[in-house]
Formats: C-alpha cells, structure tokens, sequence
C-alpha cells in the first residue's frame, strides 16, 4: 500500500514497522520459517545463475578505465592475509572488513550495476536467509545459507561449481544463522581435501569439505564431523548451536557457539574449542567457568554449565598467535546473582587467547555485572595505529552493543584510548546487584546517542506520542544501564545495539573506522516468579519448544524473576523514540574526531501496524549486517531495512550509489577482484531487518561496466 | 423552539461531526495529559486538551468561537513544536500532521459557514 493513497498512510510516512519487534540479534524468532525434515540430505535444486540484468543505474559512461588487471597485492599491515582477496567473512583475520582494491572509486562508484545474481531455490527448509558474506579464494566464492548448505560459485559470475548439505537437524533450532565458512590450506601434504571449507552446522557440528570437489572431508574429525555436543553434558534441542564458522588461525579452527538466551541458569557450558584444522582433533578449550584450564574435561565431567558463549566471529593476529573471541552472559541474561566470580570476570568481554594453547593472554570486560544483555557480538577490527613516538600500536577495536568502541593494544590489552570508570545508575531488584561503576573509553565519540528525554517520544500522531510520553515517565530510566526492574525500565541502547554484529570497518591506510548502529530501546520488565508461573512460563523441554515467545521475553527458570525485553513501541506499532534508527559515522582513529555522521536508509519498507510507506525519505532505517570499506574510500552497506545497497563517500559522507536488493540484506557486503581481474561487490539478501515478507535468496554482484 | 433545533440539527451536521472527534480527542489529552503534568511531564497535552474540548463544545453549539480556538491551538502548538523539537522534520511530524489534517478539514467552508460569527455569515 503506498503511502500517498491516504491521510493515514501519509503520516505513516515518518515511522516504523511492527517488524521491529523482531529485529533482535540473537533473540530473533523467524515465525515463518517451517522446521526442516531433519537430517536430510537431498541435493536440492540448482540455483538458478541469471545472466546479468541491464539496470537503469548511472547512464553515464565510465570516464575513467581503470586497468583492470591492477589487483593490488600489497600485505596489509601487521596482517598475515593475502592482500587481493577476500579469503575471510571479514576480508581478512582481522575483521576489519577492508578492501584493499582500487577499482571502484569515489568517482566511479555512480556506475555500479548489476553483473550477476544467484537466485536460491525458496524452499524454507534447505535454505532459510543468507547471513553470510562469502569468501574468495582465486577463482571461487564459498558461502552458506542459514541451514548450512555450503556453496561454491565460479568468482566471475555466480555459476555453481558445487554445494554440500551437512543435513543438520533443525528441529527445535530459534536461531538459524550460518555468518561465516573458511578456508583453509594445509601447509603440508595431505591425503585429502589439501585446501578445504570448514563450516559449522545450527546442531552444533564442525565439517570440513573439500574447497576443490565439495566433497566432506572424511578423514576429519568422525567422517567428516565434530561433533560439538561432546563435553557438555544435557543440551537440549536447539540450546547449543553454530551461529557463526570457525575461524581458522595457526592451523586450528576455533569455534565458539550461541547458547539458548534466557532459558534457565546452568544452560550449557560457552566453552570457546580449537580442533586440528587437517584432521578435526581436539587442540584446546577455554571455557569462561575455568579459564585457566584447556583441555577437555576429566572422565565424567563436563564443561562448566551456565558459563558466557561466545558467538560472534572471531578475528586473529596470525604473527602474534592470538585469537580474541568475544563473550556474552552467563545464561540468563536479565540477572547475575548467581554468577560465579569467572564467569563474572569474563561475561562481555573481548579476550586473547594463545591460538596453539588456548591461553588467556589478556581479557578486556566490556560491562560489569552485565544485566542488559549487552553481550558482545561484533567481531574485533584489527588495525595498526600510529603511536605518540611515530612507531605503529598494534590495536584492536571492540564495538560494542552498548555502544562504545574500545581502543586497546592487542597484545597486551592495555587501553589506548584511556578507559574511565563512570558512576552509573544503582539499585538492581532485590537479590541482585548493580555494579558501581562501567567503562567508557575518553576519547572515542559514542554509539549509544545522548540520554533520552520525553521530548524525544515520538509516535504517528499526538495521541500515541502523549502515550509514549506517559510510558516514559512511569518507566525506571536514568541514563545508560539503568538497572531491570519488576516497575519496568528504559534500556538505551537495547539489547539489539550500538553496535552488533556486523561490527566496524577500518581503513588500514588512512586509519578511518565506519560504525554503523542502532539507536532502538527496549522496554525491559522483570516479572516475578509466581507471575510467570500464572502465565505458564517455564524453560523450554528437551525438544527446544518454548513456553514464551524469544520476541516477548525469557523465563530465566532457576532465578526470581522472568522477563520481558520488547523494543519500546506506541500503541499504532510505531517506535516511541523518534528517528534516526539507523547511524552510520566516520571517526578518525588518530585523532578520535568524527568526520561526519548521518542516518542511513529511508522510509520505504516502514509505517505504522507493519505497511510499508514507499516513500525514499530518508529515516535512518533499522539495520543489521555492516559496512566494508575499500583502500580507495567506497563504504559500501547494505543492510537498511529498506533493502537498498549503497556506496557512501569514506571522506565525507555522501551517498554515491543506491541500488535496490532484489530481497533485503542482513549480511555484511564483500569484495574482490577476480582472476580476470574485475572488481566485484557482493551481498546476499534474503530479507531485510525484521521484514520478512519472503525468504527469496539471492546472492548479487556489482560491478563496474566493461 | 424545537423545529428550530431540528433544523440546527441537519445545518451543523457537518461541524457536529467534527465537534465529537475534537472533543473525543481532546478528553484523551485532557486525561493523558493531566497525568503527564502529574509526573513531571509536559504541560503541552493537558493544556491543548482542554483547547479541544473547548473547540468541541463550541463547534456542538454552533460558534464560529470553536474554529478560532482551534486555530490558536494550531498556532500554538506550531510554536511549542517547533521549540521543542526544532526543525526537525521526522519529530515535528507526529506532533504538526494529525492537528494540521484536521485543521485543514475544519477549513472547508461547509464546516464552519454554518456557524454564527462565521464570516459572511447568512442570517437565518
């Protein structure tokens, strides 16, 4: 319906979806999304390759050819990773999501089209959404679909060279996501599968395929699998699964997992494995319940139950040996009474790890005592930045869904942007307890946005405002980490972010970091025991099934309370906070200044009780995915829930390039120059930000005309 | 007496209509709004809330009065929009479209030609 038809619709114009309510990472239920018959392992349909469509985009010739042969192959500092390609999710171990290619250009960036798309069949239980951004590797772009399909496509134009299905089991799975697969080369001989993709499955298994044929790797781990269950004791279904692949470092696959949220304490244990990248052995464990032991549990025992998973992508400094993995709560995750001082000490965290042994080598906490959920997904961005003296700190970058980004040394984790210890809000609910004071870096700007005020309510009309308003009065809220209480409370940034998991990219060469991030409440409400016992709250059976939707809130069974997280909305389904949703800013890492900072996305696929208004105004849309960033200064995103990608100008912040995804994207972007020597943008879209209208997969290329 | 006010009836049919939604609206404000005030909030609301039950009242017996109310509390909520929010156009939105919509209807002349003191007002 569009939006000019009506009064109504009309002021529809300036708000957002219903479907925000089930934007949380993470938390998100896919209602629509049919359980796959498990464990099958049909060969289902070809994608269907679509010859490149003419799109009426930038008419005008290109003015510059750019050699197309210029691939660059220049090392990125301080990194071990090929220069000219896209060999991980994130374009190198480090995360960062640069790169270094010089095609596409600020200039040129206009001209951008459509050169290949990869339709997906839409058959829900094969392939359920992208969130992937593929890897490159020469000639062949790797990638997975949500339930696990692995792929490999011709790098030039999208026609399949294989697929593989691990016939993961999804029954009882909340969560289906596949963020990642990697690639591999073993260094010597081997008798098969010498360079391979190792992937991890939503039922909590570890695979290695062969890159070349697709076929599994059987001589690792058991005929091809680890299974990831071991060690843990009783998982129910769907508590323990693989979100996010490996990361493959020193010639280990590291791999963590997403454990149910909110279910009950003593959920299954976080523990963070590394196996033997050639035959799937066991190498080390660190579990956040005894983080100074590594290897697998005496005979009998089990990981410790209930310590902070870890299901983020990992980056690593390869020269350096380490691995930092990033930590959410011991379960649940709107109370910590319970917690023990380790899982205390490492609840969202960013820490080191020794990559041969599984050492911690310095942890950083992001939030104490942690009751927000503010978990940290966003993977590490590594980067070199000049020191007092001229001489280059090897730092790490951890946003956060809090919203601050912390600047620390990587191989020591001091802090290089000083950290001070603010006072913040007191009074948890009775039996639990706030901490005193959290973190904050001086000099980084933040990602949160100001406090809220009432003037900041909003709503479609003054009535629904005047609602918000009341709500925000009543509501518990003094600022950042305003505690749960049983009243309600105001949590600013919610639980979705800040800064999630499509992190930041960093420009290697001008040290420019792009964060793009959310501002959205949530309306947070502990409800007591014997509430949720009247309401039939329980955690879910050994089957996965649920007694309260993930999009309303979590039983937390074995603590006093449940609780409910729900984005703070109107009564007409509108946010009660006024846009931007959507924020996308530069901020040099030198100086910490922001070089420019500007909504993202327009209004098109927002309105009131879910319609979608169609008007190209731009809001700041809600988001997920992240951004890429090349050496020439193309920020490239795509994840807006209007479903638009876009190319924006690093150095001042202006939109060069829009295009229509044939599906929204929650995926980051990537990038990569061909054997033939094209540089392409790629990016799945299987529906955007909380709008899940359809589960078309598509897989689409950008690039420059010939 | 009553044949006259069975004729008010069918003449201010048009300005009746508008009378109940104003005042629907402005007991919400009212109410909502006193709450507001009571918290710490807004005075905004309860304040146009009573200039809506006012205008409503006004409207129900026929007089042009109930248009200019509502037109101060259109110009007075432009003003208190706009210091509030500034120029910014997504938070003047919510605030400016729905009270303007509804001004902008009660501009149509068989709205208010009927009422007394309306201009050009035709003597019955």
């Amino acid at each position: 319906m569009k939006a000019h038809t009506s009064i109504l619709a009309a002021l529809a114009a300036s708000t957002m979806a219903l479907p925000l309510m089930s934007v949380a990472q993470e938390v998100t239920v896919s209602p629509s999304i049919e359980e796959g018959a498990p464990g099958q392992n049909t060969v289902p349909t070809t994608p269907d390759v679509q010859p490149p469509v003419l799109v009426e985009e930038g008419q005008d010739q290109p003015v510059t050819t750019t050699g197309p042969a210029e691939a660059p192959t220049r090392p990125i500092p301080g990194i071990a990773a090929p220069g000219n390609e896209w060999r991980y999710a994130s374009g190198a171990a480090n995360g960062a999501k640069f790169a270094p290619f010089d095609q596409i250009t600020p200039e040129n960036a206009k001209d951008l089209e459509l050169a290949w798309q990869v339709d997906f069949p839409v058959d829900v239980t094969m392939y359920n959404g992208i969130t992937a951004a593929p890897i490159q590797v020469g000639d062949t772009l790797y990638g997975c679909t949500n339930n696990n399909l692995i792929f490999a496509l011709d790098a030039e134009n999208g026609e399949q060279r294989w697929r593989f299905d691990p016939g993961s089991d999804l029954s009882g799975v909340m969560s289906k996501k596949c963020r990642s697969v990697s690639y591999y080369e073993a260094s010597q001989p081997v008798e098969e599968c010498q360079s391979r993709i190792l992937a991890a499955t939503v039922d909590a298994r570890l695979f290695a395929v062969d890159a070349r044929s697709g076929e599994l790797c059987t001589s690792f781990g058991e005929d091809g699998f680890v299974n990831l269950l071991t060690d843990l004791g009783e998982v129910k279904k769907g508590f323990v699964l693989s979100t996010s692949g490996p990361t493959v470092t020193n010639g280990v696959a590291v791999i963590g997992g997403w454990i149910s949220d909110g279910q009950e304490v003593g959920e299954p244990s976080g523990v963070v494995r590394a196996f033997d990248a050639v035959t799937g052995d066991f190498v080390w464990a660190f579990d956040p319940g005894k983080p100074d032991y590594h290897g697998r549990p005496p005979e009998g025992e089990i990981y410790e139950r209930g310590s902070p998973n870890a299901w983020g992508l990992f980056s690593a400094d390869e020269e350096n040996g380490l691995v930092f993995i990033t930590t959410g709560n011991a379960t649940p995750d709107y109370w910590g009474a319970h917690r023990s001082e380790n899982f205390e000490e490492f609840t969202s965290s960013v820490v080191a790890l020794d990559s041969a042994s599984g050492e911690v080598r310095w942890h950083f906490r992001t939030v104490n005592h942690d009751i927000w959920d503010y978990d940290v997904g966003a993977q590490p961005a590594l980067v070199d930045l000049p020191g007092p003296d001229g001489e280059l700190i090897p730092a790490l970058l951890q946003p956060t869904k809090r919203g601050q980004v912390f600047t620390l040394n990587r191989l020591t984790g001091e802090a290089i942007d000083p950290i001070e210890e603010r006072p913040v809000p007191q009074g948890a609910a009775e039996g639990d307890f706030t901490a005193a004071t959290q973190p904050y870096p001086t000099n980084m700007p933040s990602f949160a946005g100001p406090d809220l005020t009432e003037a900041d309510m909003w709503g479609i009309t003054p009535l629904d405002q005047l609602w918000c308003r009341l709500e925000f009065q009543k509501l518990r809220y003094e600022g950042q980490f305003t505690p749960p209480s049983v009243g309600g409370s105001l949590q600013f940034p919610g639980y979705i972010g800040g800064i999630n998991w499509g992190s930041v990219s960093v420009h290697q060469d001008e040290k420019v970091m792009i964060a793009n991030w959310t501002r959205m409440p949530n309306r947070v409400q502990l409800i007591p025991r014997e509430e949720a016992n009247r309401r039939g709250w329980d955690a879910a059976d050994a089957e996965g099934n649920f007694t309260v939707s993930m999009a309303l809130g979590a039983p937390q069974m074995g603590t006093p309370f449940a609780v409910t997280n729900e984005p703070f909305m109107s009564p007409l389904k509108v946010p009660c906070l006024r846009p931007p949703y959507g924020m996308l800013t530069a901020v040099d890492l030198e100086t910490y200044e922001v070089l420019w900072e500007r909504p993202i996305g327009t209004a098109a696929n927002s309105g009131p009780f879910g319609i979608k208004s169609g008007l190209t105004w731009q809001l700041g849309a809600p988001m997920t995915g992240g951004t890429l960033v090349t050496r020439t200064g193309v920020v490239i995103f795509g994840g807006s829930q209007d479903g638009y990608i876009r190319a924006v100008d690093m150095r001042t912040g202006e939109e060069l390039w829009t295009h229509k995804l044939p599906n929204g994207a929650s995926a980051n972007p990537m990038s990569y120059v061909s054997p033939s020597g094209k540089q392409f943008i790629v990016i799945a879209a299987s529906g955007a930000t909380g709008i899940y209208d359809n589960l078309n997969g598509h897989l689409v290329a950008y690039a420059l005309p010939d | 007496m009553s044949s006259l006010a069975a004729g008010a009836w069918t003449r201010l049919l048009a300005p009746r209509i508008l009378a109940v939604v104003i005042a629907l609206i402005g007991v919400v404000l009212t109410v909502g709004g006193a709450q507001l005030a009571a918290l710490g909030g807004s005075l905004y609301y309860v304040i146009t809330g009573l200039a809506c039950l006012a205008s409503g009242f006004f409207l129900w017996t026929g007089r042009m009065l109930g248009v200019w109310i509502f037109a101060a509390m259109l110009a007075w909520t432009l003003v208190w929009a706009i210091w509030e929010v500034g120029f910014n156009g997504w938070a003047l939105m919510p605030r400016l479209v729905g009270p303007f919509v509804i001004g902008l209807y009660m501009a149509l002349p068989f709205n208010w030609r009927p009422l007394r003191g309306a201009p050009n007002h035709k003597a019955a």
